[in-house]
């Protein structure tokens, strides 16, 4: 059967990677990908760790996705997995105590660079500011709210597919990314007015 | 357990509880013979219960003003009900400190989604065939174990 991967919708391409299309698969991990590293970037990983854990997460989407009862449900799902390989490293990391603290040198820092193609420098700068104070502020906000408004704003995800996400209730959702409003308004007044 | 009449130190400890209403009914009711009694306890009360009422009313105007901004937050995300939307956008019409909130909120989702759109463009991963191979080296692997314990069961 022949069928033009690319064109189909991500619910389509679910369910025809449930059945084992290799093609359908390959196509939701190509789609995805960008997603996955970008919430693990504002979640804080570390920087020389984001690749492996993107790595690790995509390829748990890959083995599990015939498990996926409801594709409508997958991008709760995938962010479910992101949360908990993400806070799992983290604790794993926390067991071995201070080992991290010397690998985080400058150096491995300065190796995670993004790419920036923008013509004009002056808004390069203007956006690498930017960038940087968006970045610093959400990693300041509690793990709960950073969570629920990197999914809302990153992802587009609805306060139900939050809920399920982190296990919790749709009202619990409003309330953190209101909370995290508040604050991220606080933090980046100063770009804001 | 306090017995016989209360004094005035035993009303210095009593008083925030009673206040707080978490006294049971035959100590509210020793607190209240006392404060009757005794004027000087009944001043304290007074100053007391008159700063307790003042944070509990503030704490309520904090929290009912958050619920206000947590539906605002809400329908700056589409996420509520229509009844909740005419009654949210009634009140906007209304309100312009209402309207400056709803405002900010949409120029912080805009520039957050500026930042996100524009940082990860240019991002190639290109990781999708790693982990198809990865992935089918797992189930050849897997299946090999399965003979192998077929195997080992069989003798």
């Amino acid at each position: 059967m022949k069928y033009k991967i690319k064109n189909n919708s991500l619910d389509e391409l679910i369910e025809l990677a449930r059945s084992g299309d290799m093609d359908a698969l390959e196509e939701i991990i190509k789609r995805q990908q960008k997603n996955v590293y970008a919430t693990l970037y504002y979640l804080n990983a570390k920087p020389d760790e984001i690749m492996d854990l993107t790595q690790e997460i995509l390829f748990k989407v890959a083995k599990n996705i015939k498990k996926l009862k409801n594709p409508r449900t997958f991008k709760s799902w995938l962010n479910q997995i992101i949360i908990n390989q993400f806070y799992d490293t983290l604790r794993k990391k926390q067991k071995s105590v201070k080992k991290v603290c010397l690998e985080n040198t400058e150096e491995s820092k300065t190796n995670f660079e993004i790419p920036d193609f923008a013509s004009n420098p002056y808004q390069k700068a203007v956006d690498k500011e930017l960038e940087a104070a968006i970045k610093n502020s959400i990693h300041k906000l509690p793990d709960p709210f950073k969570a629920a408004i990197i999914m809302r704003e990153l992802q587009g995800l609805s306060y139900e597919e939050i809920a399920n996400a982190t296990n919790s209730n749709i009202g619990t959702v409003k309330s953190r990314i209101a909370r995290a409003r508040l604050k991220l308004q606080e933090y980046l007044k100063p770009y804001l007015s | 357990m306090l017995k016989g009449n209360l004094t005035c130190e035993n009303i210095s400890r009593l008083i925030l509880p009673y206040i707080d209403d978490k006294l049971t009914e035959n100590q509210r009711n020793r607190v209240a013979i006392h404060l009757r009694n005794c004027p000087f306890c009944m001043e304290k009360y007074r100053i007391i219960k008159s700063l307790f009422d003042k944070i509990k009313q503030k704490n309520i105007q904090r929290a009912k003003k958050f619920q206000q901004y947590k539906l605002l937050s809400a329908y700056c995300d589409n996420e509520v009900s229509e009844n909740t939307k005419d009654n949210i956008e009634a009140s906007l019409a209304l309100s312009c400190e209402l309207t400056q909130k709803a405002i900010k909120i949409n120029n912080l989702k805009k520039l957050m989604n500026y930042v996100f759109e524009s940082q990860f463009a240019n991002i190639e991963l290109n990781m999708e065939k790693d982990i198809i191979n990865r992935l089918k080296n797992d189930n050849i692997f897997k299946k090999i174990k399965t003979k192998i314990k077929k195997f080992k069961l069989h003798f």
